[in-house]
């Protein structure tokens, strides 16, 4: 028996070849166009996720953490809880430092209740808390 | 056709007369045409089905890639609006403008609130936050704002130098870097912020008196951070840049020993 050999259309293969390459073009110009928006939304809202706050904090980049929780208090934002709470720690920690060397009593207490509250709500980030103190020289 | 023998009508395809009963000697070869049509007629419908298939296909797998371009073509139109940083920039002040202006009781309150509890941070980036140093509703914060500026840029230097943090460019600041810095603010106080005998408004009340504790509190900052004594304190604010820088590195050498 004879099997006959199907003919296949030069033309079509031709367009399967671009309709395959085309679904890749889709694919890469669509990423293109995911990041952007992520990123326009992000520029936009000025937020600082939980990610770019950890980066900051491996840099000791403490002046731009505590900026951070600031922008992301004033744009809604508050799903870093313990980084906020280690970011009130940080700038709390920074003034208490001068009140306390100072004798302003009442201002390094309002800055010690601060430091508190923040240390009960930064879970596991009571460590870098104690490296902050360390650093500033602190030991309550 | 009829019966060669006994002249009745015969069907095409009738071996026998179905009338006298007689073989049909010719219905073999109207068998044979009749096949030969129908194989004809077969041929011919399967490869106008073929020609009808392979062109609907043909178009379909066009009208797919035609989709699939117009796609690609409105993705990079999209993307290049969302990509173009001066058009980004624009969205997002006219976004924090129309939120100022939607908000403004909120903010004047929370900044008079921020002012009173001499909040200098909270109030520094609140301001750039929502862009009110270069709003003219605020004016009359403009020195105030100046000085949060001046006690924030200290501040975060200071802090800087205590977590031994090195900036993010190329060029990494040091220990004399963060110092130099912290110069150019103490130093530029007076021109900046410091004009006390200007009478306008925002020189006047709480204006006044904030600008005068913040000062005190940059120079109580200052002090404690680098250990200086009352006199280096106090005098600083009189001193040249350069001085003051020498200064606050000579009192590093032993605080924020460098790596």
């Amino acid at each position: 028996m004879s099997k006959e050999k199907k003919k296949i259309d030069p033309q079509i293969i031709l367009l399967d070849l671009i309709i395959v390459i085309m679904v890749f073009v889709m694919l890469g110009v669509g990423y293109g166009l995911y990041f952007e928006i992520s990123f326009d939304k992000e520029y936009s809202s000025g937020i600082r996720d939980a990610s770019k706050m950890s980066y900051e904090l491996s840099e000791n980049n403490y002046s731009s953490f505590i900026r951070d929780n600031y922008i992301n208090e004033y744009n809604g934002y508050n799903e870093a809880v313990s980084y906020k709470a280690l970011a009130d720690y940080v700038e709390a920690l920074s003034l208490y430092k001068v009140y306390s060397a100072k004798g302003y009593d009442m201002r390094a207490d309002e800055q010690a209740k601060i430091m508190d509250r923040a240390r009960s709500e930064m879970g596991e980030l009571t460590i870098l808390a104690d490296k902050a103190d360390a650093k500033f020289g602190i030991e309550r | 056709m009829k019966c060669r023998y006994c002249g009745n009508n015969l069907g095409l395809e009738d071996e026998f007369c179905p009338h006298c009963g007689k073989a049909n000697d010719k219905v073999q070869k109207y068998v044979n045409e009749i096949k030969n049509y129908r194989e004809e007629y077969e041929e011919t419908k399967e490869e106008v089905v073929k020609k009808k298939n392979k062109i609907s296909s043909r178009s379909a797998r066009i009208v797919v890639i035609a989709v699939m371009v117009l796609c690609v073509i409105v993705m990079l139109f999209i993307t290049m609006n969302y990509s173009d940083i001066d058009a980004r920039w624009e969205r997002k002040e006219k976004r924090i403008e129309q939120e100022v202006e939607k908000n403004k009781n909120e903010i004047d309150s929370n900044l008079r609130k921020m002012e009173e509890q001499r909040d200098y941070l909270a109030m520094l980036y609140y301001m750039e936050n929502y862009r009110l140093r270069s709003n003219a509703d605020y004016s009359e914060y403009s020195r105030v704002f100046t000085a949060v500026i001046h006690y924030g840029v200290i501040h975060s230097d200071i802090i800087n130098l205590v977590s031994g943090f090195k900036g993010y460019s190329m060029d990494p600041k040091d220990t004399k870097g963060w110092c130099d810095d912290i110069a150019i603010y103490i130093s530029d106080w007076n021109r900046y912020v410091g004009n006390e005998t200007n009478d306008s408004s925002m020189y006047a009340g709480e204006h006044a008196a904030f600008v005068k504790d913040i000062k005190k509190d940059i120079q109580d900052m200052v002090q404690v951070y680098f250990e200086l004594t009352n006199d280096q304190a106090t005098d600083m604010w009189n001193m040249e840049r350069s001085e003051i820088a020498k200064m606050l590195y000579d009192q590093c050498a032993d605080l924020y020993p460098e790596d």
